[in-house]
């Protein structure tokens, strides 16, 4: 039991590098699949969002851009603050720490209806509006969902730099994933054509 | 596991007397312990195994069924400590 749990919120002491990259692209896959069909889109390593009317093709550059950001600017603190980095590494298990994002994806359904209401009362101008206890169930996963993301995320750059753990590990991780967020933020209009 | 630490007062132990079991002959003096007795068995485990691999953590890795990156932090905090342990002595 130990060890399922250790596997699921450190799965970089057992696997990274190349293995974890092509488990974490097929992740990558599905989630960017299935949020499709359920609406529920990434944008950033943070976001979770709910929107309607998107191409497959825009969940799969949402979430390449993520994690292509993630993955240069980690390795890129990697190189000025650790003293060993392999690129593959870091590749692999960024690209894994994104696994539990598929749960989310997989249920967006519940906030779906809500989503379409709420942009019709913001279209409409009327705001007699009540979010569903699904809506609000829905949220409270995708936040743990993140939460959960990050902690990976944490891991997996603790992991692939031998960075120990501490305040300069914390501030550096602090600063990759705000980097991460404002790049991904301009990229990813800027990839779909300002839309 | 040979002690290498003062059960008491955890300061390094040093070694008085060596004996042979053949002869009887007693050797006595004051010797200080290898580092590498100063490591964790574990940690022993782990560098007699680094030599059996002729240094391939990529090899050790898949033995010990552990992601090169741990593989690689392990031999680190290793390293890291054989310094400090010369430190001291």
């Amino acid at each position: 039991m130990n060890n399922y749990f250790n596997t699921l919120f450190n799965p970089f002491v057992r696997i990274a590098g190349y293995k974890a990259f092509l488990i974490g692209i097929v992740f990558l896959l599905l989630t960017a699949v299935v949020g499709n069909i359920n609406q529920i889109y990434f944008p950033g390593i943070l976001s979770t969002k709910s929107i309607p009317c998107l191409q497959l093709y825009h969940a799969l550059i949402f979430q390449a851009i993520a994690v292509s950001v993630a993955v240069l600017i980690f390795y890129l603190l990697g190189l000025l603050f650790a003293k060993k980095v392999r690129f593959q590494d870091i590749l692999g298990t960024v690209t894994l720490s994104r696994y539990p994002c598929l749960i989310s994806a997989a249920l967006g359904f519940l906030a779906q209806k809500d989503m379409a209401q709420l942009m019709e009362m913001l279209r409409s101008g009327n705001i007699a509006f009540t979010l569903s206890l699904r809506f609000w169930v829905f949220t409270l996963i995708a936040m743990l969902v993140c939460v959960w993301s990050l902690v990976l995320l944490y891991k997996a750059f603790k992991i692939s730099t031998g960075l120990k753990q501490g305040v300069k590990l914390t501030w550096l991780f602090i600063a990759g994933v705000l980097l991460t967020e404002g790049i991904s933020a301009v990229l990813i209009p800027l990839c779909l054509g300002g839309r | 596991m040979l002690p290498s630490y003062c059960p008491s007062c955890k300061q390094p132990l040093k070694v008085r007397k060596l004996q042979c079991e053949a002869c009887g002959t007693e050797v006595s003096g004051n010797y200080t312990l290898p580092v590498l007795t100063l490591l964790t068995p574990d940690e022993q485990e782990f560098i007699l195994k680094f030599i059996k691999y002729s240094g391939s953590l990529k090899e050790m890795a898949g033995e010990l069924h552990l992601s090169y990156p741990t593989v690689r932090n392990l031999l680190n905090d290793i390293i890291e400590k054989i310094k400090s342990y010369e430190q001291l002595l």
